[in-house]
């Protein structure tokens, strides 16, 4: 009797602990389907429609938000005033790790509700329906506040899904006291020749200083803009962001050497591993007064400025990209940034209002305080610095060979640089190999 | 000639044998349903997806062997395939170097000291990898960083270097970064295999007049063997896992310099949406690694002795 017994909590231990496992292993079976989109989209909405009005707590997750940009605490309070019964959990926003995070949670079946990305290079998503049609909600109110055309570059075969909050574009900030010192007159906009021959007198004339920094993510902005810039008409500019023309072409060649040049010749901080350098080090190096010149974004401009400050450097300038046009591609690369809804959203209508307040006035005016420049129908205010962060921005060219396919985007965005700097023969032939896949691919 | 074959008697099993098979299966069944969660289902759907065409979001389309032949001609991903192989060899000898060395310094310490040592040296393994990564990106960083810094302050200029970004330079650093982090725990496995040498060993060899290095030499370095073995497959499976370290510390660049292949196949994922091909690089990587846990263990095969 006694044996039988413990027979038979053996077994019902056994049977607990495999129930026990079993249950670890299943989920909400809602989450743990990769939601197809039409299929995911449907059900969201329902949700969406019921959760939003109802006054129950509805979850969200953002990633939209960077660490030192100050305007999105506030926009969080906000929301948090509008919408008490959203529960937003904000993630931080990271631009190597966006793609990943967004793509395993969608396959994972996990929502995430809104996410800051580029509204020209909505492709990786788009290929795989990753993202939620926004066209439905727009309606003209909300239309209203971008400026005329703004909202195309999100629009994909008519439909929008990135909607574009801020225009980006690549600039330089200048110590003028360091150029002062070392007889370089800085002028707003530089042609290449200046830009080099700026370089030779800042290397000759202060030792200590190295002519430029710019991060390891941000080399590849050389080639982008030389892409843009070097052809003497714009239908030849727009044939070679087709994929039609070589990379071989000795026009891309040579601007691709002039570049290389100026690491060769080392005037990019600190030398040997310039091409990997981070932001930080590139900023520590700008505020200690090691290099002249520090190649940055437009919209991070402002908050520079006072970094230099308050590091002592109280003469700082923000100027235009040194261009290689010779033509009429008087270009610089650049789009916005932007925010879209992924396809298995599971609180539409709650996204959607938050996107709406995201895009609203009072949060465009926000940003434009803090040095943004916007798409939007919004005046800068007070902010005198304003211009010298937009000077550029009616320049911007928002198509470019990388968006061809994204194995040639990620390798001309990262890796070019640095490669055709260690090995030109190879890095031609693969830019190549990555063009004509592209193409055979469409 | 005719030839009878005799059919093995079926073996009859009684009611209390198979209450007890019962039983026993009832046992099995927890770990055999996580062993199948874990590592089976995900293994073959591997093998699956690696034959089919998946953006990871529509549907899947069958591709046969072309996600392979793409590969054995895709020259980029090959040497991410070959970084990943210098690096986990790299650091795997210079782990398992440091790890012995490591542990035949402190085994005749003392109480309290050998504690101290322990833990001091076991530290870096407590570390998490991108703790450790960013770390020495501080430390190696060719302006600002201690190492060039303490050269500098030496009169060593001639040694300063950009660790992290000349050609030559990179993988050997990864991989010795990675080294330093591991050696802990091999130190520690070797320490507890010296602990189990009986004293009455080393006191007879003192007897013969033995010194240090020849303790080390004739008694303990052979009556280890097997542990070293044990320690080095283990380590050898650690140090393919070329993920975390290489990201944080250099995210496969400069360019691609020390792009390695598990990174390769996270882009190829998530970045490019190819998770066929990412499954073929996974399923290519892993039999590399097999073949090379198979070799280092049929080379390492070692006599046990008794004592």
């Amino acid at each position: 009797m006694r044996k039988r017994a413990k027979q038979f909590v053996a077994a019902a231990m056994a049977g607990v602990m495999a129930l026990g496992m079993a249950a670890c292993g299943s989920g909400d079976d809602s989450k743990t389907t990769a939601a197809g989109t039409e299929k995911g989209t449907e059900a969201t909405k329902d949700a969406g429609t019921t959760e939003g009005n109802s006054g129950e707590e509805v979850k969200l997750v953002t990633i939209i938000e960077e660490p030192n940009v100050e305007y999105y605490p506030v926009f969080f309070e906000k929301l948090k005033e509008l919408y008490p019964n959203y529960k937003i959990t904000s993630k931080t926003w990271d631009q190597g790790q966006v793609e990943k995070t967004v793509k395993t949670a969608f396959a994972g079946g996990e929502s995430i509700d809104i996410v800051k990305w580029f509204p020209n290079q909505m492709e990786s998503f788009l290929n795989s329906d990753m993202a939620l049609d926004l066209t439905p909600y727009l309606d003209d109110e909300w239309k209203s506040i971008w400026v005329d055309n703004a909202l195309d570059i999100g629009t994909y075969d008519g439909k929008t899904y990135c909607l574009p909050i801020t225009t980006v574009y690549p600039d330089i900030d200048v110590n003028v006291d360091l150029m002062e010192k070392a007889g370089v007159e800085v002028k707003d906009e530089w042609t290449w020749e200046e830009f080099v021959a700026a370089c030779e007198k800042i290397k000759t004339n202060l030792p200590d200083v190295f002519p430029f920094g710019i991060k390891d993510t941000r080399c590849g902005w050389f080639m982008r803009n030389a892409f843009l810039q070097i052809w003497d008409t714009k239908a030849e500019m727009e044939d070679f962001i087709a994929g039609n023309i070589s990379f071989k072409d000795e026009r891309v060649v040579a601007a691709m050497d002039e570049i290389t040049d100026l690491f060769v010749k080392g005037y990019a901080y600190p030398g040997e591993g310039a091409f990997s350098q981070t932001n930080d080090q590139i900023k520590a190096a700008f505020t200690q007064g090691k290099i002249a010149m520090m190649f940055d974004v437009n919209n991070g401009g402002q908050q520079m400025h006072e970094q230099m400050a308050e590091a002592g450097y109280k003469n700082v300038r923000t100027i235009g990209w040194p261009t290689m046009a010779k033509g009429e591609c008087e270009y610089v690369l650049g789009g916005c940034d932007g925010y879209f809804i992924p396809a298995n959203c599971k609180n539409v209508d709650a996204a959607v209002n938050v996107l709406k307040y995201l895009t609203s006035e009072e949060a465009f005016k926000l940003q434009v305080e803090r040095g943004d420049v916007v798409p939007a129908n919004v005046s800068a205010g007070d902010n005198k610095d304003a211009e010298q962060f937009a000077r550029d921005s009616s320049k911007v060219y928002p198509k470019e060979i990388m968006q061809l396919s994204s194995e040639l985007g990620t390798y001309v965005d990262l890796s070019l640089a640095a490669n055709y700097y260690y090995d030109k023969e190879s890095t031609l032939n693969e830019l190549e190999d990555l063009r004509e896949a592209a193409l055979a691919a469409k | 000639m005719s030839r009878t074959t005799t059919k093995p008697a079926k073996k009859k099993y009684g009611k209390l044998d198979k209450k007890l098979m019962f039983i026993g299966i009832l046992f099995l069944m927890p770990a055999t349903i996580l062993v199948a969660f874990t590592t089976i289902i995900p293994v073959v759907w591997n093998i699956v997806l690696s034959l089919c065409k998946w953006n990871g979001n529509g549907p899947m389309e069958f591709v046969g062997l072309e996600n392979f032949t793409k590969l054995f001609t895709d020259t980029p991903t090959l040497k991410t395939i070959g970084n990943s192989l210098f690096i986990a060899g790299v650091s795997t000898i210079f782990t398992m170097v440091l790890g012995i060395l490591l542990a035949l310094m402190i085994y005749k310490t003392g109480k309290k000291e050998g504690a101290f040592f322990r833990f001091v040296f076991y530290n870096p393994n407590i570390m998490p990898m991108t703790v450790a990564g960013l770390l020495f990106v501080f430390v190696l960083a060719p302006d600002e960083g201690l190492l060039n810094n303490i050269f500098a302050a030496m009169g060593l200029e001639s040694l300063q270097h950009a660790w992290l970004a000349e050609p030559g330079l990179v993988l050997w650093t990864l991989a010795i970064v990675a080294g330093w982090k591991g050696s802990g725990c091999i130190m520690m496995l070797i320490y507890t295999g010296v602990l189990a040498i009986p004293d009455s060993l080393f006191e007879s060899a003192k007897l013969d007049g033995a010194n240090y290095f020849k303790e080390v030499r004739m008694i303990i370095l052979p009556l280890i063997k097997p542990t070293i073995c044990m320690v080095f497959s283990m380590e050898v499976m650690w140090s393919f896992k070329t993920y975390d370290i290489v990201w944080t510390m250099t995210q496969g660049g400069p360019g691609s310099l020390s792009k390695t292949a598990p990174i390769s196949m996270i882009q190829q994922a998530f970045t490019y949406n190819k998770f066929g091909y990412a499954s073929a690089i996974g399923l290519v990587f892993s039999v590399i690694v097999l073949i090379c846990i198979g070799v280092v263990r049929r080379m390492l095969r070692s006599e046990t002795y008794e004592y």
